[in-house]
């Protein structure tokens, strides 16, 4: 009895000893992430993914086909371009702040170890024209989709390659945080991202095919049909609360930054290829 | 028998039975009294309950003025007006007070009533904010709660605390909700199979 004790205790000891040793790094996580979804859509070529549902539902990619013609993101690019372009009240550009162009979105999100935080595209432009004097740009529309639209269709062909940094733990801690926001359930409806965008992706919700998680990084700014102009993927995070009846974080907070790293990073190998277009 | 008797006879005969039944239709002193009596106690309810009564005192001394010119039927009928006009009066003012008595009542309900939204708004609003802290609240929590003060403002005491007792169930279950889901991490489904 006393040696059956004593044999289980030390299998407790060893078992708590082991656990940090046994669990998933980021890396694992993404393979695992990505597996699901290659096991779940094995006629998908991997970088489809980066086109939603239109790489499992063969009528919507023939109307998206036919979108992708004429798109409607190419006013914003043009406009986004225009921003791109004019100076500030002093004088000073973007490129004051980007000196390696508009083709920088696949730098972003990163973590800033200097301010120990998720910095993503978005949040770099704000705080680029409020350095210049300018007021910041809202975060959800209007001429944020513009600029971005730009810089996204300039990026287009960059591989995702997001970084979570060793030397820092609180890197570790905003993906394990972003991590979190999208598998926990929320809201009136209990539903997690993972609800609709892992268990039931390509399953249909009302008349709408539901796409898989992979690839949702890839191609934001979108030109959204329902919103009749652009939007960023901050704005789609927040429609997606309000859908399953949860108040959504603030854009470009905290949280739906951590969120944006950790969908990020498990997208990463596939190219960028936005501004897209979606219905 | 001669045609004299037989007048007077007749006459008496008349006399007898015409003289009782004039007597059931004329009025009598006693009855004008007994209906100037009545008046003057309804007079003095009314009185006594605040009605002005001077118009039907008036009345009343007005039949009891035609009493010694033996009209009683007149009498009689200006008596039982002033009576039936005081007590009209004094049933409206029953009414009227009954009325109050009702609205004070009401008015202490309502405050009761008002009190109780108020503190499901209080515990609503609490029970939101603490889901809020974990990152729980849900999308329609505030407005509810916006809706019920809104209710309080308009008198509508049952709908706000309806509103305020489903925000308040609200915030109570995003807040378990969020809790429970502190530790949400990639389900086992997602796992390749071994």
């Amino acid at each position: 009895m006393r040696n059956t004790i004593a044999m289980l205790a030390a299998a407790g000891v060893v078992a708590t000893l082991a656990t940090p040793l046994l669990a998933a790094t980021p890396a694992e996580e993404k393979d695992t992430f990505q597996t699901y979804f290659k096991a779940r859509f094995p006629d998908v070529p991997f970088q489809e993914f980066a086109n939603g549902s239109y790489a499992i539902d063969p009528i919507g990619r023939e109307n998206w086909e036919a979108i992708e013609e004429f798109p409607p993101y190419e006013t914003a690019i043009d406009n986004g371009h225009e921003m791109w372009d004019t100076p500030f009240a002093n004088g000073k550009t973007y490129k004051d702040c980007f000196p390696d162009g508009p083709g920088i979105e696949s730098r972003y999100p990163h973590w800033d170890k200097e301010r120990g935080m998720v910095v993503t595209l978005p949040l770099a432009i704000n705080e680029c024209r409020e350095a210049n004097g300018e007021k910041p740009l809202k975060y959800l529309k209007g001429p944020i989709g513009d600029l971005l639209a730009y810089m996204a269709f300039e990026s287009r062909g960059q591989v995702i390659d997001v970084q979570i940094p060793d030397d820092d733990p609180r890197a570790m801690e905003a993906y394990e945080k972003g991590k979190q926001v999208w598998f926990a359930r929320r809201g009136q409806f209990n539903f997690s991202c993972a609800s609709c965008h892992a268990a039931n992706s390509g399953t249909t919700l009302r008349t709408e095919i539901l796409s898989p998680a992979l690839g949702h990084a890839t191609h934001f700014p979108v030109y959204r049909s329902k919103w009749g102009e652009m939007g960023t993927l901050h704005r789609r995070f927040t429609g997606c609360f309000k859908q399953v009846r949860a108040k959504p974080y603030k854009p470009q907070g905290e949280e739906y930054r951590d969120l944006e790293y950790f969908l990020t990073y498990m997208s990463n190998g596939l190219e960028l290829n936005g501004p897209g277009a979606r219905k | 028998m001669t045609i004299r008797r037989f007048a007077a006879g007749a006459l008496t005969a008349v006399m007898l039975v015409a003289l009782p039944i004039t007597a059931s239709w004329a009025a009598h002193r006693t009855d004008a009294e007994a209906a100037i009596a009545t008046a003057k106690a309804a007079n003095e309810k009314a009185a006594a309950a605040g009605i002005d009564t001077k118009e039907t005192a008036a009345m009343i001394e007005q039949a009891q003025a035609l009493l010694p010119a033996r009209q009683y039927t007149k009498a009689i009928d200006i008596a039982n007006q002033a009576q039936k006009e005081d007590e009209f009066a004094m049933s409206q003012a029953a009414t009227a007070a009954e009325g109050q008595v009702a609205a004070e009542l009401d008015r202490e309900d309502a405050a009761s009533e008002k009190v109780k939204a108020e503190e499901a708004i209080a515990a609503a609003e609490w029970a939101r904010k603490k889901a809020a802290s974990v990152g729980g609240e849900w999308r329609d929590t505030a407005k509810m709660i916006k809706d019920a003060d809104t209710a309080v403002k308009t008198g509508e005491f049952d709908k706000a605390l309806e509103l305020a007792t489903k925000a308040k169930h609200q915030g109570e279950l995003g807040y378990a909700q969020a809790m429970a889901e502190a530790d949400a991490d990639f389900p086992s489904y997602m796992h390749p199979k071994q």
